[in-house]
């Protein structure tokens, strides 16, 4: 079956993105904001790093 | 080579090792026999981005060698697929991109080397989308149709190989899944993905897409194969920081589930399901419970946030990993770019906030495996979506294919447990639905003889879009006889 087609570029690459990190910034900022106010106020100790660590250490106390 | 047994099923990996074992068959011919049947399924649904078949006759040769000299290994002589993300040394790796449709890895993935280690024989790089986060409808390849119904999209990123496994092709194939692209291609196929625990399957040799939500796993036509690939693939890795000592092991076959508590969440997982979909996730639901599983109503509140931000933590992970390849946008795929694009102007402190919601959901999630074993809930919201429009409909509603397909998925990758994608039934029209399961960290075991179990009792596994067409009185008659 050929499917293959060239790419149809119709937008300058810039622009899409541009528009793509505008969409990002205003769908993610209510939720993200609601992040931070909850850490502001129960408090977040742990960092990207802790993130990993948990996988290992909820899989060995579990399994 | 001796002619092909009219008996000779390519479907399961478990049964051509007893073929094997017993003599009925070898490694070349059925190897020969898969390479018939992905350019076969190629042609009817543009599954391939390169078949190998000098390397993997010659594979097949040695493979029969060792059967015949009593020496097999644990996947002697089974075919399958790699997702054209992972490198196999002197064979292009597109990464479904016009960008790299020319580079030729230099190495092996380590998960390629585990399987070539174990006797398994690559016969085919399969389709993917861009970067394995582009469109259907790919500028390098075109689009990957679904088996059931060529009109429709076989789902991704793992396009190609979702199809080709779901063909026949092979018993299974490598996948990759940074937010369902093992996941959702399984269940729109009517095949079994796995998502692996975020670390126990190394990532050395897959073009990477996202550090924190991209993990590798099995495409499989029954959970029993998945969890053959899985074994010979997990496992840490001195050259992958964030890998883990493995602990999984595949498990034994069992006929009932006793004792196994299944969380069932609803709210948001089951909000704006098909009602095929929701009628193959009651019916996985009575089914475990015959078998002897009780069932508990558990709550994950920030489920809708985790696909929002998983998603987003993908998009900026990717952006920071292609912007150097700013030069050569132009030849990107436009879904591609503009998914990418949405992380491009992500602050730190955003990107710190992603990750501590992160970690707050990986302590909601250990709440609530500390009340339930897994957690079961419908699998893509809809039936594949039409091809043209890329709308799936859901109770006669269309609603654009990116807005519903993944609401269940990007939580585990963001949080990093486990799940599978099975299938759980179909539509009236024929086309197969599915329900996930969700394990706590590395409880792939749990979660695969579970699978197994489920399988064994309902017979959804190796499901034959060919005979289940015919059923459905859908036969177009342009497959190929098995």
């Amino acid at each position: 079956m050929n499917d293959r087609q060239p790419p149809q570029a119709t937008t300058e690459p810039g622009d899409v993105i541009a528009e793509a990190a505008a969409q990002a910034r205003a769908e993610l900022r209510p939720v993200l904001d609601e992040v931070a106010r909850q850490i502001a106020e129960e408090g977040e100790f742990s960092t990207p790093a802790d993130s990993w660590a948990w996988l290992a250490r909820a899989g060995r106390s579990r399994e | 080579m001796s002619d092909v047994p009219p008996e000779l099923d390519l479907r399961s990996a478990a049964k051509l090792l007893t073929a094997y074992r017993d003599g009925s068959t070898d490694p070349l011919t059925a190897v020969a026999e898969s390479l018939r049947r992905i350019q076969a399924a190629d042609e009817a649904l543009n599954c391939t981005i390169s078949v190998l078949a000098d390397q993997a006759m010659a594979r097949a040769k040695e493979s029969t060698h060792r059967w015949q000299t009593g020496t097999p290994r644990q996947l002697e002589g089974v075919p399958f697929g790699i997702k054209d993300v992972f490198d196999l040394t002197d064979t292009v790796t597109t990464s479904g991109s016009l960008v790299h449709c020319n580079r030729i890895a230099g190495a092996t993935a380590v998960t390629v080397k585990r399987l070539l280690a174990a006797g398994a024989i690559p016969v085919s790089k399969d389709a993917t989308t861009e970067w394995a986060v582009g469109g259907p409808h790919n500028p390098l390849s075109g689009p990957t149709r679904n088996p059931w119904d060529r009109t429709r999209w076989s789902g991704g990123s793992s396009a190609g190989s979702a199809a080709a496994v779901s063909a026949g092709a092979f018993p299974f194939a490598l996948g990759s899944d940074a937010g369902g692209s093992i996941r959702i291609p399984s269940a729109y196929c009517g095949v079994t993905g796995v998502k692996t625990t975020s670390g126990l399957v190394p990532r050395i040799g897959a073009t990477p897409l996202s550090w924190t939500t991209e993990t590798v796993g099995p495409i499989a036509g029954s959970a029993e194969d998945a969890a053959m690939m899985l074994e010979t693939i997990a496992g840490e890795h001195p050259l992958d920081p964030q890998t883990l000592p493995s602990t999984f092991q595949a498990p034994h076959p069992a006929e009932r589930l006793d004792g196994l508590r299944v969380g069932v969440p609803g709210g948001y997982f089951s909000e704006d399901c098909d009602a095929a979909v929701i009628a193959g996730f009651e019916s996985f639901i009575a089914l475990a419970t015959s078998l002897g599983a009780t069932c508990a109503e558990v709550s994950i509140p920030s489920a809708a946030e985790a696909h929002q931000i998983g998603y987003h933590v993908l998009f900026t992970e990717a952006w920071t990993l292609h912007e150097a390849n700013a030069a050569s946008f132009g030849d990107y795929d436009p879904v591609a770019l503009r998914r990418i694009g949405r992380g491009s102007a992500t602050s730190a402190r955003d990107y710190l906030l992603m990750l501590a919601f992160r970690a707050r959901l990986q302590r909601e999630l250990e709440a609530v495996f500390d009340q339930v074993d897994v957690v079961a809930m419908p699998g893509t919201p809809a039936a594949p979506p039409d091809l043209v429009s890329l709308y799936v409909s859901i109770n006669g509603t269309q609603v654009p294919m990116y807005q519903a397909q993944s609401r269940a998925t990007m939580l585990c990758n963001l949080s990093g447990v486990p799940a599978i994608m099975m299938p759980s039934g179909f539509t009236a029209a024929g086309l197969p639905v599915a329900v996930q399961l969700i394990g706590r960290p590395l409880g792939e075991t749990r979660l695969l003889s579970t699978a197994i179990a489920h399988q064994q009792a309902s017979g959804l596994m190796h499901l034959d879009a060919l005979t289940a067409r015919a059923d459905h009185g859908q036969h177009d008659g342009t497959r190929r006889a098995p």
